[in-house]
């Protein structure tokens, strides 16, 4: 499929160039903005969800899509690349294959390919793409540990923090930002009794700080699913009207900026001869010919 | 980067074979993506399109794969892609034959090394994008 | 010689060949399949007290469940088959009756383990293949046609569906004129490693926990000579666990189910003694000896000190092996003849109470009649030639053998240990801990094969370029067509109504906590099919989604 093909694909909704698209976003990202440039601008509620493997992130995921009425859901599900072979297993839609062929979702796995913020490299141009086709929503699920939790912030218009009582989390809640970033937490595995506890503490933390609503699910069971999706929607309405959405836009915008910068300066590094050379020079060199590059 | 998907169809519920290659194709630098058992053709077919992988693989032992890989391959075909696919489990030779001359591009039987079938993953993988 | 000169001794013996090492080393490494050191030698310094090795017949039954295991009976010889439709299987089982077989083993195909109709979309292309389709009491009164159920025990490999299945037989004796006390036989019934290594779950574990302790309460009422449950190893180990695992997550999943008797009200002083376990028997011949052993001592352990068992009988762990699929061959196949009669022999010498062997084409397809038949006559040439029935337990006492019977014990008990820290089975499946045990397991083994540390005569060593065997069995692939007419003549033929309200009843009593077994018998009599029955209850209890574990 040749780009133009794509372009016009996407604008027709048709899945086939969905796919190629994304696959485009990873290969070549550069060239990805720039058709995408070329799309119409299109805005989803871009939900972030994040949390420590085996909170059920997954199964929460697949629950929420099940009382996703009539919507378009794209989700974005990252995994983490092995630092060694540079390979990856990539398993998270095994929980939500039974939405696989649903006309309305579109489910895709990232490798996080070693990217500093845990997230895919190319998430932004991915979460860009399903928004230009028309997606109501985009959800991204986070790889979990290290700092994509704190990452997705940069993308998501309203983060979800899930936590559970079976996973020691008031360690976790103790980690550094992770109780800042929470638009909205979700206390899964609500038929565990434990779970109350886990309220109690998780209320007497964020008491005194800012309104962070809690949730509780039971995702296998779909328990108090229906109730978040539909804090989700007026959420979405609310941060529309009051300004938040263009304040995290115009966050993300910066991010997805300094993200290409990112990937301009990687492959100038990687490609530098470094042969008896200051690590000073080194800079000036590569900042020369980063600016001697007018248009990327 | 290569991506593969491994996909296990019908009620057959061993995946020990299946994980092992999934892993052994990680640890040869491919991005894997595993389906779980119990998968519909349609399911298949729809998740690898979505994922624009460069390869299947099918793990079948039920004996049900004379039914289940050409209902896979003819929605392949269907959605518009020609990926090749492979095929990996307790095959007799004579349906292994007849798979391959329906399009399955190798049939893998118990005892396959899986480093011989990473390097094969490779070859089908160049063939089809030349 | 005191242990103190025994030890001296050793110490210098074990000088003197560190330094023959040097001009002549040794092979390489040996491990334990878990990972652990072999020694170069064991002696009575390796060997803990009598005391824990006991008698057979006593606690901790170490050395066998009865005083005289062999000399008194011969295991039984029970050869797991079934294939394409009900009539085919009748005829096979006729044949390995009239052969020799003391006890028959039923195989069912995967949409009668799931609960699939054989016209259900799910189930196409899978009807008959890896055993008998029974859609209905029809099928299985096809099944046993005549065949006295009073003259032979029956166990069926049926576990989500266990319950029908159940009915269904039991409704087959009566028909014959035998009363549902007579019947003798197992269910394997064990959902729990269905989760962890084979895949046939339907519902959640709750749930399905409920189903299995209607189980054991009915039978102890209505058919105590039946054999409720078969906790199961045998997948775990073909799904790639070590010997340690294979005997931790067993005994695991055994602890789980007494829990839950006993939650349920039951006395394990009773039920216990219906318990059976089932066993893998693999390469390492030595290994699987202790192991068995080991396994034995566990349970008696766990029976009376955790749970307070008094009945001797209850501490019993009686098992059933089958010879591992996964270390045969589709190359050169005769070999696997040579495989299974070392695993075979493991198994009797580790006192086993029954007994399959796989036959040498099974990499390839299902058993042809004289590769089957070749399978048995191992069991007999061991039983009736090799003298090894002749004494109890007859490896007790090697240095080698009680070592690893009290490593294996050991490490096989820090697993589950570990589990109950979890809060138990299922919370550890859930959490998949169990299954990624497993598949890192697997996945070592692959890359030993693969780098030569393990060698499999005709796959990575002594291969030769051969012609492979030329008759393998077909199966009749028009099964699916046939169960399909047969089921639309089924509907046509029934009282619909009494079927309705069979089902709406069944539909009541899974919603309560009533037993669940008496409504799917009268579900049964009125030819509901499997798939009816188990969609009423799929609709009462949701479905099971795996867990992602890679």
């Amino acid at each position: 499929m040749r780009e133009d093909e794509f372009l016009e694909g996407i604008k027709s909704h048709d899945r086939r160039s969905l796919a190629k698209m994304l696959s485009l976003c990873e290969k070549d990202p550069e060239t990805a903005n720039v058709l995408l440039d070329k799309l119409e601008k299109k805005t989803s509620h871009v939900v972030g969800i994040t949390g420590s493997p085996g909170v059920g992130k997954s199964t929460l995921i697949s629950a929420i899509l099940d009382k996703m009425n009539g919507k378009n859901v794209g989700v974005i599900v990252v995994d983490p690349s092995s630092p060694f072979t540079g390979g990856a297993l990539l398993g998270d839609r095994v929980r939500m294959q039974s939405h696989a062929t649903n006309e309305k979702f579109f489910i895709r796995s990232f490798a996080n390919r070693g990217a500093l913020g845990g997230l895919s490299p190319s998430i932004y141009e991915a979460c860009d793409t399903f928004e230009s086709f028309g997606m109501d929503n985009v959800i991204i699920e986070t790889v979990g540990v290290g700092q994509s939790e704190i990452d997705v912030s940069n993308i998501a218009d309203t983060v979800i923090v899930v936590l559970s009582p079976d996973n020691g989390d008031e360690i976790q809640m103790m980690k550094a930002g992770l109780m800042e970033i929470a638009d909205l937490f979700v206390i899964n595995k609500s038929d565990n009794p434990r779970s109350q506890i886990l309220l109690s503490r998780l209320r007497a933390m964020t008491a005194g700080s800012k309104e962070v609503p809690i949730y509780l699910t039971n995702a296998v069971t779909s328990e108090g699913v229906e109730r978040l999706v539909r804090a989700l929607d007026s959420r979405f309405f609310q941060i529309l009207s009051d300004g938040t959405l263009s304040q995290k836009r115009r966050k993300r915008l910066l991010n997805h900026v300094k993200s290409m910068i990112r990937r301009e300066l990687d492959r100038l590094v990687q490609s530098f001869e470094i042969d008896g050379i200051s690590p000073k020079e080194m800079r000036d060199h590569i900042i020369e010919e980063l600016c001697r590059k007018k248009r990327l | 980067m290569i991506k593969v998907m491994i996909a296990k169809p019908g009620l057959d519920g061993h995946d020990r074979g299946a994980k092992v290659v999934a892993k052994a194709l990680r640890d040869a630098g491919m991005e894997v993506i595993y389906t779980g058992i119990r998968q519909t053709p349609e399911q298949i077919a729809q998740s690898a399109v979505d994922e624009d992988v460069d390869v299947l693989g099918i793990s079948i032992l039920s004996g049900a794969h004379m039914k289940l890989v050409p209902k896979i391959l003819e929605l392949l075909k269907k959605m518009g892609s020609n990926m090749p696919v492979f095929v990996g489990g307790i095959i007799p030779k004579e349906d292994a034959k007849r798979l391959k001359e329906i399009g399955v591009v190798e049939v893998y039987g118990p005892g396959t090394p899986t480093s011989e079938i990473a390097e094969q993953v490779r070859k089908f993988v160049e063939h089809s994008n030349a | 010689m005191n242990n103190g000169e025994l030890n001296e001794k050793y110490k210098e013996w074990d000088k003197k060949t560190e330094e023959i090492l040097k001009k002549y080393p040794e092979r390489g490494e040996f491990k334990t399949t878990w990972g652990g050191e072999t020694k170069r030698l064991y002696t009575p310094l390796d060997v803990g007290d009598y005391s824990n090795i006991g008698f057979p017949g006593e606690y901790p039954f170490t050395r066998g469940v009865q005083p005289t295991m062999y000399r008194g009976k011969l295991w039984t010889m029970r050869q797991y088959a079934g294939f394409g439709n009900a009539e085919e299987s009748n005829k096979r089982y006729k044949y390995l009756l009239e052969q020799g077989q003391s006890g028959l083993s039923v195989a069912f195909d995967l949409p009668t383990q799931i609960g699939y109709d054989s016209d259900d979309p799910h189930s196409l292309g899978e009807v008959g293949k890896v055993g008998v389709a029974i859609d209905s009491l029809s099928d299985m009164e096809t099944l046993f046609d005549g065949i006295p159920l009073d003259k032979v025990s029956t166990s069926m490999t049926i576990n989500s569906t266990a319950s029908i299945l159940l009915a269904m037989y039991m409704t087959v004796g009566e028909k014959q004129g035998v009363s549902r006390e007579k019947l003798r036989g197992t269910i394997q019934n064990d959902i729990l490693k269905e989760y962890i290594a084979r895949g046939t779950y339907i519902y959640p574990p709750q749930p399905s926990m409920r189903i299995i302790t209607n189980i054991f309460e009915f039978c102890s009422k209505e058919m105590p000579l039946w054999n409720t449950i078969s906790i199961s190893g045998y997948h775990i180990r073909e799904a790639g666990a070590d010997a340690v695992q294979e005997v931790a997550f067993t005994l695991a999943d055994g602890i789980e189910y007494v829990k839950a008797a006993i939650e349920a009200g039951l006395d394990p002083n009773l039920f216990g003694r219906r318990l059976s376990f089932f066993f893998a028997s693999h390469n390492d011949f030595l290994e699987e000896i202790a192991k068995f052993r080991a396994a034995r001592r566990m349970w008696a352990k766990i029976m009376k000190e955790r749970f307070g068992v008094t009945n001797h009988s209850a501490m019993r762990l009686k098992f059933h092996t089958q010879t591992s699929g996964s270390t045969l061959t589709a190359q050169q196949p005769d070999n696997n003849i040579v495989r299974v009669t070392i695993q075979a022999l493991a198994a009797v010498l580790g006192g086993t109470q029954s007994l399959h062997t796989n036959s040498r084409d099974e990499a390839l397809a299902l058993p042809t009649e004289e590769s089957v038949r070749i399978a048995l006559r191992t069991q007999q040439i061991i039983g009736y030639e090799s003298g090894v029935p002749k004494t109890v337990d007859p490896l007790a006492g090697s240095y080698y053998i009680e070592s690893l019977t009290d490593s294996i014990e050991k490490r096989a008990f820090d697993y589950i240990d570990k589990i109950e820290k979890m809060g138990g089975m299922v919370k550890a499946i859930e959490a998949g801990y169990v299954q990624q045990e497993i598949s890192n397991r697997a996945y070592e083994y692959q890359q030993a094969i693969e780098s030569e540390k393990q060698i499999v005569v005709g796959v990575n060593k002594f291969t030769s370029e051969e012609e492979p065997l030329k008759t393998t069995l077909k199966v009749n692939d028009d099964a699916e067509k046939e169960q399909i007419k047969k089921l639309r003549i089924l509907k046509k033929g029934r009282d619909n109504e009494k079927v309705e309200n069979a089902l709406k009843r069944l539909e009541n009593v899974a919603k309560s906590d009533e037993n669940i077994m008496y409504p799917i018998v009268d579900a049964v009599k009125a030819y509901a099919t499997i798939g009816e029955i188990a969609n009423v209850m799929r609709k009462v209890f949701g479905e099971y989604k795996e867990s992602i574990t890679l």
